[in-house]
């Protein structure tokens, strides 16, 4: 293998990271509500980088990728969670799932894209707040309609809670970016199943640099 | 159950041991009996009518408990209240009760009408549910015999006819009806219960409808997981189908699969789609809040939201849901855990522990609103 293939993989490893963290901040949002201002601010960046010079730069400071990179390895190495969260490992496979097949119709989808674009660019100039307000409803308008629709379970008081699915919505459109960056850099299925080993070597390089 | 001195008892007689034995059962009681014999279907494909044999077999019961029998020809009613409203369901993708139906529209609509023009104080028919007393008015409850239990397909009657309905099996159970059908020495005592839509019979349920149908047949595509919308099969006509159903779905072997079963998450009549998921908690089949169109109530109509229990199916445990009335009658049901497979176009069925409190059909089943899910 050389050293283009590596940084091919590498950067297939850093985006399907950001499928599953967000994934998975969006079901902790859903069992568990609110709170988490950092990973909103996590989000609305990977969401902001849409002219990266490196995948890499996607994803910014050193950490933002941990919990997404500890995920992925737990997925590569087969190590499963307990049994109180193999419901949880379940259910956020199905999202992670989901939001990939979304990314690949969206991907050649360039009226919704620019749609969101355009929420994304008013987003960037917004305050915080404002900011996941737009985001929440480019989302709705854009990427809610298309199928597989995502339903999220989880604690019925925050899942009705105004408040907080906005959020949801958020963490969602960040793993629904990177699905995108996934499939830009040659993400595909099969190679999730059968090129496990290469996968996970890949994992070691990149993990120093972002967790 | 008790009944007045030599009132008059008009008794549906359907050919089957129920009937029998509830006719039995009353002129046991002393009362003054008479049968009544409903046609509502002409004639099968073969040309010989299923019904012709029913009435020689309600006529040998008649014979031998010397009691008169009548003969009403009901199948244009049957056709215009309840086969064409039956077909316009199946044709929007639906899934109708028919049984239900026939009862609040024939057995206690024109039936009921015809037997009280015949002198009748009371009808009686063989239907294993119970007519009682509660907050003195006269109330439907379950059947004694939980396996036979019919208040579900009764429980649209209308409440008006409460009162002069009696169910003289209500306390038995089916292997006693058919002891004493056995010793009363009536030939049906062995003959099978009818089972499947009442209008049809035995026959084959879709090679009918194919006389009255478009059955088309279409793509049968995933709902949900990796596979979503993807195409995996050919489906026969969408109203060969019920969501949750698992059996006759020929699909095996789907590549990318697991070897797990398929069940139908929903029907799509615009495209003329079936979906199918192997996902036993799919949304569609976890749903617990629904919509209905106007309530048929067999107690004073709701002005405010209610717990209770419902089945929407025939022979499901009853779950706890709450009940919130709606404009024009309509209702919306929220059940505390998912009840099975809601199936849009049956019915959902209340009732207050024993009693049966109303009917109403299945308009629509919630699934983005259900309680510890989120569609975003």
């Amino acid at each position: 293998m050389n050293d283009a293939q590596q940084d091919v993989l590498g950067d297939q490893i850093l985006a399907l990271a950001g499928v599953c963290q967000f994934a998975l901040y969006a079901h902790e949002l859903a069992v568990a509500g609110g709170g988490y201002a950092a990973r909103h601010y996590v989000a609305r960046q990977v969401i902001f980088a849409t002219n990266p010079e490196t995948v890499g730069e996607v994803f910014g400071e050193t950490g933002n990728l941990k919990d997404g990179l500890a995920y992925v390895r737990r997925q590569l190495t087969g190590k499963q969670n307990d049994n109180g969260a193999k419901n949880d490992d379940k259910r956020i496979a199905r999202y992670i799932g989901q939001v990939l097949k979304l990314a690949s119709k969206l991907r050649h989808d360039d009226s919704t894209l620019s749609n969101l674009s355009v929420a994304i660019d008013r987003a960037k100039v917004a305050p915080p707040a404002n900011a996941t307000a737009i985001l929440n409803t480019a989302y709705q308008n854009n990427i809610s309609p298309l199928r597989p629709r995502i339903v999220l379970q989880g604690n019925r008081d925050y899942l009705g809670d105004s408040e907080i699915l906005p959020y949801v919505r958020l963490q969602l459109l960040a793993a629904v970016r990177c699905g995108i960056l996934w499939r830009q850099c040659g993400g595909r299925f099969p190679s999730l199943f059968l090129r496990r080993r290469a996968l996970l070597a890949a994992l070691e390089r990149v993990h120093t640099r972002f967790s | 159950m008790t009944t007045q001195p030599r009132e008059k008892i008009i008794v549906g007689l359907s050919g089957g041991v129920d009937s029998a034995v509830a006719a039995l059962t009353l002129v046991e009681s002393g009362a003054d009996v008479e049968a009544l014999f409903m046609f509502n279907w002409d004639e099968d494909e073969t040309g010989r009518c299923q019904a012709a044999a029913d009435f020689d077999d309600a006529a040998a019961v008649c014979r031998q408990l010397d009691i008169p029998l009548h003969r009403a020809d009901f199948s244009a009613n049957y056709k215009a209240r309840v086969f064409s409203y039956f077909l316009d369901r199946l044709q929007a993708g639906r899934t109708p009760n028919p049984d239900v139906l026939c009862n609040r529209e024939i057995k206690f609509g024109v039936f009921f009408d015809y037997a009280l023009r015949l002198g009748a104080d009371r009808v009686a028919t063989g239907h294993y549910a119970r007519v009682g007393s509660a907050d003195a008015e006269p109330a439907l409850f379950r059947g004694r015999d939980p396996g036979k239990d019919q208040s579900y397909f009764l429980a649209a009657m209308p409440r008006t006819t409460l009162a002069r309905t009696l169910f003289p099996l209500g306390d038995m159970v089916k292997s006693e009806v058919r002891e004493r059908a056995r010793s009363a020495g009536f030939d049906v005592h062995a003959k099978p219960d009818s089972t499947g839509v009442c209008f049809i019979g035995e026959r084959d349920f879709e090679g009918f409808l194919r006389n009255y149908l478009n059955t088309d047949p279409g793509p049968i595509r995933v709902s949900g997981g990796a596979l979503d919308g993807q195409l995996i099969g050919e489906h026969r006509g969408l109203h060969a189908y019920t969501v949750g159903q698992r059996r006759g779905l020929g699909l095996g072997g789907v590549a990318g699969a697991q070897p797990s079963p398929w069940f139908v998450a929903d029907k799509t009549v615009a495209d003329n789609t079936l979906w199918v998921t192997q996902e036993p908690d799919h949304p569609r089949l976890t749903a617990t809040q629904l919509t209905t169109s106007a309530c048929d109530w067999l107690i004073d109509a709701p002005t405010r939201a209610f717990k209770c229990t419902a089945q929407v199916r025939y022979r499901q445990a009853a779950v706890a849901c709450r009940v919130e009335p709606l404009a024009n009658n309509a209702l919306n049901v929220t059940f505390d855990r998912p009840p099975g497979s809601i199936a849009e176009g049956q019915y959902v069925v209340f009732y207050d522990h024993e009693r049966c409190l109303g009917a109403a059909e299945i308009e629509h089943v919630e699934t983005d609103t259900t309680p510890g899910r989120a569609t975003v």
